[in-house]
Protein backbone atom coordinates (compact mmCIF):
# COMPACT_ATOMS: atom_id res chain seq x y z
CA UNK A 1 0.00 0.00 0.00
CA UNK A 2 1.37 3.39 -0.94
CA UNK A 3 2.02 5.70 1.99
CA UNK A 4 0.93 9.30 1.89
CA UNK A 5 3.69 11.85 2.33
CA UNK A 6 3.83 14.04 5.43
CA UNK A 7 2.34 17.09 3.75
CA UNK A 8 2.63 19.37 6.78
CA UNK A 9 6.30 18.59 7.38
CA UNK A 10 7.09 19.05 3.70
CA UNK A 11 5.14 22.32 3.61
CA UNK A 12 6.95 23.72 6.64
CA UNK A 13 10.34 22.67 5.29
CA UNK A 14 9.66 24.25 1.91
CA UNK A 15 8.43 27.44 3.62
CA UNK A 16 11.62 27.58 5.61
CA UNK A 17 14.05 27.13 2.71
CA UNK A 18 12.05 29.35 0.41
CA UNK A 19 11.85 32.12 3.00
CA UNK A 20 15.57 31.88 3.82
CA UNK A 21 16.49 32.09 0.16
CA UNK A 22 14.16 35.00 -0.56
CA UNK A 23 15.16 37.25 2.33
CA UNK A 24 18.87 36.59 1.83
CA UNK A 25 18.72 38.07 -1.67
CA UNK A 26 19.18 41.77 -2.35
CA UNK A 27 16.61 41.40 -5.10
CA UNK A 28 13.89 40.80 -2.48
CA UNK A 29 14.05 44.31 -1.00
CA UNK A 30 14.24 45.85 -4.48
CA UNK A 31 10.95 44.22 -5.42
CA UNK A 32 9.16 44.73 -2.12
CA UNK A 33 10.22 48.35 -1.58
CA UNK A 34 11.59 49.57 -4.90
CA UNK A 35 8.62 48.73 -7.11
CA UNK A 36 5.99 50.50 -4.93
CA UNK A 37 8.31 53.47 -4.52
CA UNK A 38 8.81 53.69 -8.28
CA UNK A 39 5.04 53.58 -8.83
CA UNK A 40 4.57 56.25 -6.16
CA UNK A 41 7.13 58.54 -7.82
CA UNK A 42 5.59 58.27 -11.27
CA UNK A 43 3.28 61.04 -12.50
CA UNK A 44 -0.08 60.34 -10.92
CA UNK A 45 1.41 57.99 -8.32
CA UNK A 46 1.54 60.63 -5.60
CA UNK A 47 -2.20 61.15 -5.83
CA UNK A 48 -3.02 57.51 -5.16
CA UNK A 49 -4.78 56.88 -1.84
CA UNK A 50 -2.35 55.26 0.60
CA UNK A 51 -4.32 52.26 1.85
CA UNK A 52 -5.57 50.99 -1.53
CA UNK A 53 -2.12 51.45 -3.02
CA UNK A 54 -0.54 49.62 -0.06
CA UNK A 55 -2.94 46.71 -0.50
CA UNK A 56 -2.16 46.65 -4.20
CA UNK A 57 1.58 46.69 -3.45
CA UNK A 58 1.55 43.86 -0.92
CA UNK A 59 -0.73 41.63 -2.99
CA UNK A 60 1.59 41.90 -5.96
CA UNK A 61 5.12 42.65 -4.79
CA UNK A 62 5.38 40.21 -1.87
CA UNK A 63 4.31 37.11 -3.84
CA UNK A 64 6.49 38.21 -6.77
CA UNK A 65 9.51 38.70 -4.50
CA UNK A 66 9.14 35.20 -3.04
CA UNK A 67 8.52 33.31 -6.26
CA UNK A 68 10.71 35.18 -8.76
CA UNK A 69 13.70 33.05 -9.71
CA UNK A 70 12.69 30.27 -7.34
CA UNK A 71 11.65 27.71 -9.96
CA UNK A 72 15.11 27.58 -11.53
CA UNK A 73 17.10 28.02 -8.35
CA UNK A 74 19.51 25.46 -6.97
CA UNK A 75 17.57 25.33 -3.70
CA UNK A 76 14.41 24.40 -5.50
CA UNK A 77 16.22 21.81 -7.62
CA UNK A 78 17.68 20.26 -4.48
CA UNK A 79 14.29 20.08 -2.78
CA UNK A 80 12.82 18.64 -5.95
CA UNK A 81 15.51 15.95 -5.96
CA UNK A 82 14.64 15.02 -2.39
CA UNK A 83 10.89 14.98 -2.92
CA UNK A 84 10.67 13.68 -6.46
CA UNK A 85 10.55 10.03 -5.42
CA UNK A 86 6.79 10.12 -5.75
CA UNK A 87 4.19 12.24 -7.48
CA UNK A 88 2.65 12.99 -4.08
CA UNK A 89 5.97 14.35 -2.81
CA UNK A 90 6.36 16.58 -5.85
CA UNK A 91 2.79 17.80 -5.57
CA UNK A 92 3.39 18.62 -1.90
CA UNK A 93 6.46 20.64 -2.92
CA UNK A 94 4.55 22.61 -5.54
CA UNK A 95 1.59 23.26 -3.26
CA UNK A 96 3.93 24.53 -0.55
CA UNK A 97 5.92 26.77 -2.87
CA UNK A 98 2.71 28.32 -4.15
CA UNK A 99 1.17 28.62 -0.71
CA UNK A 100 3.97 30.70 0.82
CA UNK A 101 3.88 33.57 -1.70
CA UNK A 102 0.08 33.49 -1.75
CA UNK A 103 -0.08 33.76 2.04
CA UNK A 104 2.68 36.38 2.04
CA UNK A 105 0.49 38.53 -0.17
CA UNK A 106 -2.95 37.76 1.19
CA UNK A 107 -2.31 37.97 4.95
CA UNK A 108 -0.80 41.49 4.99
CA UNK A 109 -3.54 42.63 2.62
CA UNK A 110 -6.22 41.27 4.93
CA UNK A 111 -4.53 42.89 7.92
CA UNK A 112 -4.37 46.22 6.10
CA UNK A 113 -8.04 45.94 5.15
CA UNK A 114 -8.99 45.06 8.71
CA UNK A 115 -7.07 48.05 10.02
CA UNK A 116 -8.68 50.26 7.37
CA UNK A 117 -12.17 49.12 8.22
CA UNK A 118 -11.84 49.37 12.01
CA UNK A 119 -14.06 52.02 13.53
CA UNK A 120 -16.05 52.50 10.39
CA UNK A 121 -17.99 50.65 7.79
CA UNK A 122 -16.38 47.50 6.48
CA UNK A 123 -15.35 46.93 2.90
CA UNK A 124 -17.72 45.15 0.52
CA UNK A 125 -17.09 41.48 -0.25
CA UNK A 126 -15.59 42.33 -3.64
CA UNK A 127 -12.61 43.99 -1.97
CA UNK A 128 -11.90 40.98 0.24
CA UNK A 129 -12.27 38.61 -2.68
CA UNK A 130 -9.87 40.60 -4.84
CA UNK A 131 -7.36 40.93 -1.97
CA UNK A 132 -7.30 37.17 -1.46
CA UNK A 133 -7.15 36.12 -5.11
CA UNK A 134 -4.73 38.78 -6.39
CA UNK A 135 -1.67 37.17 -4.73
CA UNK A 136 -2.53 33.92 -6.52
CA UNK A 137 -2.68 35.79 -9.81
CA UNK A 138 0.57 37.57 -8.96
CA UNK A 139 2.63 34.48 -8.16
CA UNK A 140 1.16 32.49 -11.05
CA UNK A 141 1.78 35.19 -13.59
CA UNK A 142 5.37 35.60 -12.38
CA UNK A 143 5.93 31.84 -12.73
CA UNK A 144 4.43 31.81 -16.21
CA UNK A 145 6.09 35.00 -17.44
CA UNK A 146 9.43 33.78 -16.09
CA UNK A 147 8.96 30.38 -17.70
CA UNK A 148 8.07 31.66 -21.15
CA UNK A 149 9.74 35.07 -21.37
CA UNK A 150 12.59 35.06 -18.83
CA UNK A 151 13.84 38.55 -17.95
CA UNK A 152 11.34 40.14 -20.33
CA UNK A 153 8.62 38.51 -18.27
CA UNK A 154 9.84 40.26 -15.12
CA UNK A 155 9.83 43.59 -16.93
CA UNK A 156 6.30 42.97 -18.22
CA UNK A 157 5.14 42.25 -14.66
CA UNK A 158 6.81 45.39 -13.35
CA UNK A 159 5.39 47.48 -16.18
CA UNK A 160 1.90 46.25 -15.30
CA UNK A 161 2.41 47.18 -11.69
CA UNK A 162 3.61 50.67 -12.58
CA UNK A 163 0.78 51.10 -15.09
CA UNK A 164 -1.88 51.15 -12.37
CA UNK A 165 -0.69 54.66 -11.45
CA UNK A 166 -0.89 55.85 -15.04
CA UNK A 167 -2.75 59.07 -15.73
CA UNK A 168 -3.05 58.75 -19.50
CA UNK A 169 -6.57 58.98 -20.82
CA UNK A 170 -6.91 55.37 -21.98
CA UNK A 171 -5.82 54.12 -18.53
CA UNK A 172 -9.33 54.84 -17.38
CA UNK A 173 -10.97 52.53 -19.91
CA UNK A 174 -12.51 49.24 -18.89
CA UNK A 175 -10.34 47.16 -21.22
CA UNK A 176 -7.15 48.61 -19.74
CA UNK A 177 -8.34 47.92 -16.21
CA UNK A 178 -9.22 44.34 -17.03
CA UNK A 179 -5.87 43.70 -18.72
CA UNK A 180 -3.72 45.20 -15.96
CA UNK A 181 -4.19 42.50 -13.34
CA UNK A 182 -1.93 44.29 -10.87
CA UNK A 183 -4.40 47.14 -10.41
CA UNK A 184 -7.46 45.13 -9.32
CA UNK A 185 -7.10 45.76 -5.54
CA UNK A 186 -6.54 49.49 -6.06
CA UNK A 187 -9.44 49.95 -8.43
CA UNK A 188 -11.82 47.76 -6.42
CA UNK A 189 -11.10 49.81 -3.32
CA UNK A 190 -11.57 53.02 -5.31
CA UNK A 191 -14.90 51.69 -6.52
CA UNK A 192 -15.84 50.79 -2.90
CA UNK A 193 -14.95 54.33 -1.83
CA UNK A 194 -17.31 55.67 -4.47
CA UNK A 195 -14.61 57.16 -6.67
CA UNK A 196 -16.28 55.78 -9.69
CA UNK A 197 -14.46 54.20 -12.58
CA UNK A 198 -15.66 52.39 -15.65
CA UNK A 199 -16.21 48.98 -13.99
CA UNK A 200 -18.30 47.68 -11.11
CA UNK A 201 -16.56 45.86 -8.24
CA UNK A 202 -18.27 42.63 -9.29
CA UNK A 203 -16.31 42.66 -12.52
CA UNK A 204 -13.00 42.94 -10.68
CA UNK A 205 -14.02 40.18 -8.26
CA UNK A 206 -15.11 37.93 -11.11
CA UNK A 207 -11.88 38.37 -13.04
CA UNK A 208 -9.74 38.13 -9.90
CA UNK A 209 -11.24 34.71 -9.09
CA UNK A 210 -11.15 33.55 -12.70
CA UNK A 211 -7.53 34.59 -13.26
CA UNK A 212 -6.40 33.52 -9.79
CA UNK A 213 -7.73 30.00 -10.22
CA UNK A 214 -6.93 29.62 -13.90
CA UNK A 215 -3.38 30.93 -13.76
CA UNK A 216 -2.72 28.94 -10.57
CA UNK A 217 -3.60 25.73 -12.36
CA UNK A 218 -1.24 26.61 -15.20
CA UNK A 219 1.53 27.62 -12.79
CA UNK A 220 1.03 24.40 -10.82
CA UNK A 221 1.54 22.38 -13.97
CA UNK A 222 4.64 24.36 -14.91
CA UNK A 223 6.16 23.94 -11.46
CA UNK A 224 5.26 20.26 -11.34
CA UNK A 225 7.12 19.63 -14.57
CA UNK A 226 10.05 21.75 -13.50
CA UNK A 227 12.91 19.90 -11.85
CA UNK A 228 16.30 18.58 -12.76
CA UNK A 229 15.73 14.87 -12.59
CA UNK A 230 12.08 14.97 -13.38
CA UNK A 231 12.36 17.01 -16.49
CA UNK A 232 15.45 15.53 -18.03
CA UNK A 233 14.59 13.51 -21.02
CA UNK A 234 16.69 11.65 -23.45
CA UNK B 1 17.93 -16.06 -4.02
CA UNK B 2 14.42 -14.94 -4.84
CA UNK B 3 13.98 -15.15 -8.59
CA UNK B 4 11.02 -12.79 -8.96
CA UNK B 5 11.32 -9.99 -11.48
CA UNK B 6 11.25 -6.56 -9.86
CA UNK B 7 11.74 -4.42 -12.93
CA UNK B 8 11.64 -5.18 -16.63
CA UNK B 9 11.80 -3.34 -19.91
CA UNK B 10 9.75 -3.82 -23.00
CA UNK B 11 11.31 -2.97 -26.37
CA UNK B 12 13.24 -0.15 -24.76
CA UNK B 13 15.21 2.27 -26.89
CA UNK B 14 16.87 4.84 -24.73
CA UNK B 15 18.14 7.13 -27.43
CA UNK B 16 17.13 8.00 -30.94
CA UNK B 17 20.21 6.25 -32.32
CA UNK B 18 19.59 2.93 -30.53
CA UNK B 19 19.34 0.19 -33.13
CA UNK B 20 18.39 -2.80 -31.01
CA UNK B 21 15.58 -2.64 -28.43
CA UNK B 22 16.55 -3.66 -24.93
CA UNK B 23 14.51 -6.30 -23.12
CA UNK B 24 15.80 -6.46 -19.60
CA UNK B 25 14.56 -8.18 -16.46
CA UNK B 26 15.97 -7.26 -13.08
CA UNK B 27 15.65 -10.07 -10.58
CA UNK B 28 15.32 -9.75 -6.84
CA UNK B 29 18.73 -10.10 -5.20
CA UNK B 30 20.67 -9.19 -8.32
CA UNK B 31 23.00 -6.33 -9.12
CA UNK B 32 23.34 -5.00 -12.64
CA UNK B 33 26.19 -2.66 -13.48
CA UNK B 34 25.90 -0.31 -16.46
CA UNK B 35 29.47 0.24 -17.53
CA UNK B 36 30.00 3.33 -19.62
CA UNK B 37 31.47 6.81 -19.51
CA UNK B 38 29.53 10.05 -19.38
CA UNK B 39 29.09 10.14 -23.16
CA UNK B 40 27.52 6.68 -23.30
CA UNK B 41 23.94 5.55 -22.86
CA UNK B 42 24.64 4.21 -19.34
CA UNK B 43 23.61 7.37 -17.49
CA UNK B 44 20.43 7.84 -19.52
CA UNK B 45 19.47 4.19 -19.13
CA UNK B 46 19.98 4.56 -15.40
CA UNK B 47 17.55 7.48 -15.23
CA UNK B 48 15.05 5.73 -17.48
CA UNK B 49 15.10 2.62 -15.28
CA UNK B 50 14.53 4.84 -12.25
CA UNK B 51 11.54 6.47 -13.92
CA UNK B 52 13.25 9.86 -13.89
CA UNK B 53 13.26 10.41 -17.62
CA UNK B 54 11.43 9.06 -20.60
CA UNK B 55 12.97 6.67 -23.14
CA UNK B 56 12.94 7.32 -26.86
CA UNK B 57 10.55 4.37 -27.19
CA UNK B 58 9.44 1.32 -25.24
CA UNK B 59 8.45 0.98 -21.60
CA UNK B 60 9.85 0.20 -18.18
CA UNK B 61 7.57 -2.06 -16.17
CA UNK B 62 7.34 -2.75 -12.48
CA UNK B 63 7.58 -6.50 -12.07
CA UNK B 64 7.55 -8.75 -15.11
CA UNK B 65 5.97 -8.00 -18.48
CA UNK B 66 2.51 -7.91 -16.90
CA UNK B 67 3.41 -5.23 -14.37
CA UNK B 68 2.36 -1.60 -14.18
CA UNK B 69 4.35 0.86 -16.30
CA UNK B 70 6.83 2.85 -14.28
CA UNK B 71 5.53 6.38 -14.71
CA UNK B 72 7.81 9.39 -14.62
CA UNK B 73 8.08 10.49 -11.00
CA UNK B 74 5.83 7.74 -9.70
CA UNK B 75 8.54 5.24 -8.83
CA UNK B 76 7.44 4.64 -5.28
CA UNK B 77 9.47 1.47 -4.83
CA UNK B 78 12.25 2.39 -7.22
CA UNK B 79 14.64 4.86 -5.67
CA UNK B 80 17.26 6.85 -7.52
CA UNK B 81 20.54 8.19 -6.15
CA UNK B 82 21.97 10.90 -8.43
CA UNK B 83 25.68 11.41 -8.81
CA UNK B 84 25.60 15.14 -8.15
CA UNK B 85 23.22 15.17 -5.23
CA UNK B 86 22.84 18.51 -3.44
CA UNK B 87 20.77 20.03 -0.65
CA UNK B 88 19.64 23.59 -0.02
CA UNK B 89 22.40 25.59 1.69
CA UNK B 90 22.41 25.10 5.44
CA UNK B 91 20.39 21.88 5.45
CA UNK B 92 21.82 19.32 7.84
CA UNK B 93 21.88 15.62 7.19
CA UNK B 94 19.24 15.06 9.85
CA UNK B 95 16.92 17.66 8.31
CA UNK B 96 17.47 16.08 4.91
CA UNK B 97 16.57 12.64 6.22
CA UNK B 98 13.51 13.99 8.04
CA UNK B 99 12.29 15.59 4.83
CA UNK B 100 12.97 12.39 2.89
CA UNK B 101 11.09 10.40 5.53
CA UNK B 102 8.15 12.79 5.24
CA UNK B 103 8.20 12.40 1.46
CA UNK B 104 8.30 8.63 1.90
CA UNK B 105 5.15 8.84 3.99
CA UNK B 106 6.54 7.85 7.38
CA UNK B 107 4.87 9.34 10.41
CA UNK B 108 7.05 11.40 12.71
CA UNK B 109 7.35 8.63 15.29
CA UNK B 110 8.23 6.00 12.72
CA UNK B 111 10.73 8.36 11.10
CA UNK B 112 12.28 8.97 14.51
CA UNK B 113 12.91 5.25 14.80
CA UNK B 114 14.10 4.68 11.26
CA UNK B 115 16.52 7.57 10.84
CA UNK B 116 18.98 6.52 13.58
CA UNK B 117 18.95 2.98 12.19
CA UNK B 118 19.71 4.17 8.67
CA UNK B 119 22.41 6.53 9.95
CA UNK B 120 24.05 3.68 11.81
CA UNK B 121 23.79 1.30 8.88
CA UNK B 122 25.43 3.84 6.59
CA UNK B 123 28.02 4.81 9.24
CA UNK B 124 26.82 8.40 9.18
CA UNK B 125 26.05 8.91 12.90
CA UNK B 126 28.89 11.38 13.29
CA UNK B 127 27.57 13.55 10.47
CA UNK B 128 23.93 13.79 11.59
CA UNK B 129 24.17 17.49 12.39
CA UNK B 130 26.66 18.39 9.67
CA UNK B 131 25.57 20.47 6.74
CA UNK B 132 25.13 18.21 3.75
CA UNK B 133 26.84 20.59 1.35
CA UNK B 134 29.97 20.55 3.47
CA UNK B 135 30.26 16.78 3.58
CA UNK B 136 33.05 15.21 1.52
CA UNK B 137 31.91 13.76 -1.82
CA UNK B 138 31.79 10.12 -0.73
CA UNK B 139 29.96 10.91 2.49
CA UNK B 140 27.47 13.09 0.65
CA UNK B 141 26.78 10.22 -1.71
CA UNK B 142 26.20 7.98 1.31
CA UNK B 143 23.77 10.59 2.64
CA UNK B 144 21.81 10.45 -0.61
CA UNK B 145 21.79 6.66 -0.38
CA UNK B 146 20.60 6.81 3.24
CA UNK B 147 17.73 9.09 2.23
CA UNK B 148 16.78 6.73 -0.59
CA UNK B 149 16.72 3.82 1.88
CA UNK B 150 14.03 5.53 3.96
CA UNK B 151 11.47 4.68 1.29
CA UNK B 152 12.26 0.98 1.74
CA UNK B 153 12.65 0.51 -2.01
CA UNK B 154 12.75 -2.80 -3.80
CA UNK B 155 14.99 -1.44 -6.56
CA UNK B 156 17.82 0.98 -6.00
CA UNK B 157 19.17 2.79 -9.06
CA UNK B 158 22.46 4.58 -8.48
CA UNK B 159 24.26 6.97 -10.76
CA UNK B 160 27.84 6.22 -9.90
CA UNK B 161 30.65 6.05 -9.30
CA UNK B 162 29.69 5.18 -5.75
CA UNK B 163 32.20 5.14 -2.88
CA UNK B 164 33.75 1.76 -1.99
CA UNK B 165 32.24 1.86 1.53
CA UNK B 166 28.83 1.63 -0.13
CA UNK B 167 29.60 -1.69 -1.85
CA UNK B 168 28.97 -3.92 1.21
CA UNK B 169 25.70 -2.10 1.85
CA UNK B 170 24.58 -2.73 -1.72
CA UNK B 171 25.47 -6.39 -1.29
CA UNK B 172 23.43 -6.50 1.90
CA UNK B 173 20.56 -4.76 0.14
CA UNK B 174 20.60 -7.45 -2.55
CA UNK B 175 20.74 -10.22 0.04
CA UNK B 176 17.61 -8.71 1.57
CA UNK B 177 15.73 -9.31 -1.68
CA UNK B 178 16.26 -5.95 -3.35
CA UNK B 179 17.84 -5.31 -6.71
CA UNK B 180 20.48 -2.76 -7.62
CA UNK B 181 21.31 -1.01 -10.87
CA UNK B 182 24.46 1.06 -10.76
CA UNK B 183 26.02 3.08 -13.52
CA UNK B 184 29.81 3.38 -13.35
CA UNK B 185 32.32 5.01 -15.69
CA UNK B 186 35.16 2.49 -15.30
CA UNK B 187 36.11 -1.03 -14.28
CA UNK B 188 37.66 0.11 -11.03
CA UNK B 189 34.26 1.25 -9.71
CA UNK B 190 32.41 -2.06 -10.19
CA UNK B 191 31.25 -3.59 -6.89
CA UNK B 192 32.49 -7.10 -6.22
CA UNK B 193 28.96 -8.41 -5.78
CA UNK B 194 27.83 -7.37 -9.27
CA UNK B 195 26.16 -10.21 -11.15
CA UNK B 196 25.98 -8.80 -14.62
CA UNK B 197 27.83 -6.00 -16.27
CA UNK B 198 26.29 -4.26 -19.25
CA UNK B 199 28.87 -2.73 -21.57
CA UNK B 200 27.38 0.46 -22.97
CA UNK B 201 28.38 2.54 -25.95
CA UNK B 202 26.99 5.83 -27.16
CA UNK B 203 23.59 4.49 -28.18
CA UNK B 204 22.97 1.10 -26.64
CA UNK B 205 23.98 -1.79 -24.45
CA UNK B 206 26.42 -3.75 -26.55
CA UNK B 207 27.02 -6.79 -24.40
CA UNK B 208 26.16 -8.25 -20.99
CA UNK B 209 28.86 -10.20 -19.19
CA UNK B 210 29.08 -12.03 -15.90
CA UNK B 211 31.50 -10.62 -13.38
CA UNK B 212 33.95 -13.50 -13.89
CA UNK B 213 33.86 -13.17 -17.66
CA UNK B 214 34.61 -9.48 -17.48
CA UNK B 215 37.35 -10.02 -14.92
CA UNK B 216 39.13 -12.57 -17.08
CA UNK B 217 38.72 -10.44 -20.22
CA UNK B 218 39.97 -7.36 -18.41
CA UNK B 219 42.92 -9.28 -16.97
CA UNK B 220 43.98 -10.24 -20.48
CA UNK B 221 43.79 -6.64 -21.61
CA UNK B 222 45.36 -4.96 -18.58
CA UNK B 223 48.27 -2.76 -19.52
CA UNK B 224 51.19 -2.73 -17.12
CA UNK B 225 53.64 0.12 -16.95
CA UNK B 226 56.94 -0.65 -15.24
CA UNK B 227 60.03 1.44 -14.52
CA UNK B 228 63.40 -0.03 -13.52
CA UNK B 229 66.34 1.45 -11.72
CA UNK B 230 68.81 1.50 -13.39
CA UNK B 231 67.02 1.46 -16.75
CA UNK B 232 66.62 -1.90 -18.42
CA UNK B 233 67.56 -2.42 -22.09
CA UNK B 234 64.62 -3.16 -24.37
CA UNK B 235 65.99 -6.51 -25.57
CA UNK B 236 66.09 -7.73 -21.96
CA UNK B 237 62.55 -6.52 -21.41
CA UNK B 238 61.40 -8.39 -24.48
CA UNK B 239 62.60 -11.60 -22.87
CA UNK B 240 59.87 -11.27 -20.19
CA UNK B 241 57.74 -14.43 -20.52
CA UNK B 242 54.15 -13.75 -21.58
CA UNK B 243 54.65 -10.05 -22.32
CA UNK B 244 53.03 -8.73 -25.50
CA UNK B 245 52.80 -5.43 -27.24
CA UNK B 246 55.78 -3.93 -25.42
CA UNK B 247 56.09 -0.18 -25.86
CA UNK B 248 58.89 2.01 -24.51
CA UNK B 249 57.51 4.89 -22.48
CA UNK B 250 59.17 7.60 -20.46
CA UNK B 251 61.42 5.87 -17.95
CA UNK B 252 60.23 2.32 -18.65
CA UNK B 253 57.96 0.06 -20.62
CA UNK B 254 54.28 -0.57 -21.09
CA UNK B 255 53.01 -3.99 -22.07
CA UNK B 256 50.12 -6.44 -21.98
CA UNK B 257 50.31 -9.72 -20.10
CA UNK B 258 47.96 -12.69 -19.89
CA UNK B 259 47.87 -12.78 -16.10
CA UNK B 260 48.55 -10.08 -13.58
CA UNK B 261 50.07 -12.21 -10.83
CA UNK B 262 52.30 -14.06 -13.31
CA UNK B 263 53.40 -10.74 -14.78
CA UNK B 264 54.40 -9.37 -11.40
CA UNK B 265 56.27 -12.56 -10.50
CA UNK B 266 58.11 -12.52 -13.82
CA UNK B 267 58.93 -8.83 -13.47
CA UNK B 268 60.44 -9.38 -10.00
CA UNK B 269 62.49 -12.31 -11.31
CA UNK B 270 63.65 -10.29 -14.31
CA UNK B 271 64.70 -7.38 -12.13
CA UNK B 272 66.56 -9.64 -9.73
CA UNK B 273 68.30 -11.54 -12.52
CA UNK B 274 69.54 -8.27 -14.03
CA UNK B 275 70.39 -6.55 -10.72
CA UNK B 276 67.66 -3.97 -11.13
CA UNK B 277 65.08 -2.50 -8.81
CA UNK B 278 61.48 -1.98 -9.82
CA UNK B 279 61.09 1.78 -9.42
CA UNK B 280 57.44 1.90 -10.39
CA UNK B 281 54.65 -0.43 -11.39
CA UNK B 282 51.24 0.67 -12.58
CA UNK B 283 48.35 -1.48 -13.70
CA UNK B 284 45.99 0.28 -16.09
CA UNK B 285 42.55 -1.22 -16.70
CA UNK B 286 41.44 -1.53 -20.31
CA UNK B 287 38.97 0.93 -21.73
CA UNK B 288 35.42 -0.20 -22.40
CA UNK B 289 36.07 0.28 -26.09
CA UNK B 290 39.09 -2.01 -25.88
CA UNK B 291 37.00 -4.70 -24.17
CA UNK B 292 34.29 -4.38 -26.79
CA UNK B 293 36.85 -4.60 -29.56
CA UNK B 294 38.37 -7.63 -27.93
CA UNK B 295 35.00 -9.31 -27.82
CA UNK B 296 34.66 -8.66 -31.56
CA UNK B 297 31.37 -6.94 -31.12
CA UNK B 298 31.76 -4.94 -34.27
CA UNK B 299 30.75 -7.99 -36.24
CA UNK B 300 27.83 -9.03 -34.07
CA UNK B 301 25.56 -6.27 -32.82
CA UNK B 302 22.65 -8.57 -32.03
CA UNK B 303 20.29 -8.13 -29.13
CA UNK B 304 22.02 -8.22 -25.78
CA UNK B 305 21.66 -11.48 -23.89
CA UNK B 306 20.67 -10.14 -20.51
CA UNK B 307 20.32 -13.50 -18.82
CA UNK B 308 23.66 -14.80 -20.06
CA UNK B 309 21.93 -17.72 -21.76
CA UNK B 310 19.99 -18.86 -18.70
CA UNK B 311 16.42 -20.00 -19.15
CA UNK B 312 14.54 -18.34 -16.33
CA UNK B 313 11.20 -19.74 -17.35
CA UNK B 314 9.58 -16.30 -17.34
Amino acid sequence: MRRRPGYLRITLSVFRWMFQRAVSREYFSWVVLGAPLAAWLLPGGGSLPLLPFSVSAVTWCLPAAFIAGWAGSEDRTSLSDILSGSMAGRSALVLAEMALPALAGALPAVILLLSGSSGGEGYPWQVWTVAVFSPLTALSSVVLLERYFGLSGYLAGLAGFLAQASTVSWAGTGVFRILVLQGYPLWTMEWAAGSGGPLHGDVYAFFAVLEGVGLSILAFRVLLGNGRVGSSSS
Amino acid sequence: MDSSVLLSTDELRVRDGSREPLDLALLAGSMLVLLGGPDTVAGDLCRVLAGRSSPFSGRVLLGDGNGQPLEKGAGANVQYVPEDFTCPPGMTLLQHLELSAAAAGHRRKRAGEMIPQVLEWCSLEDFANSRVRRLPGGTRYMAAFAAACLSIPSVMVLQGPCPPELHPLLEEFCRGGGAVVVSVPGLEFIPRSADRIALCDVNEVRRILRFGELASTAARLMRLRVRFFPALPRDVMESLPGARDIVAVSGGFEFVHGGLSAAVTNLVSLARANSRQIAGLEVRPPSIKAILNHLNLDEDTGEADLFCGEDLGI
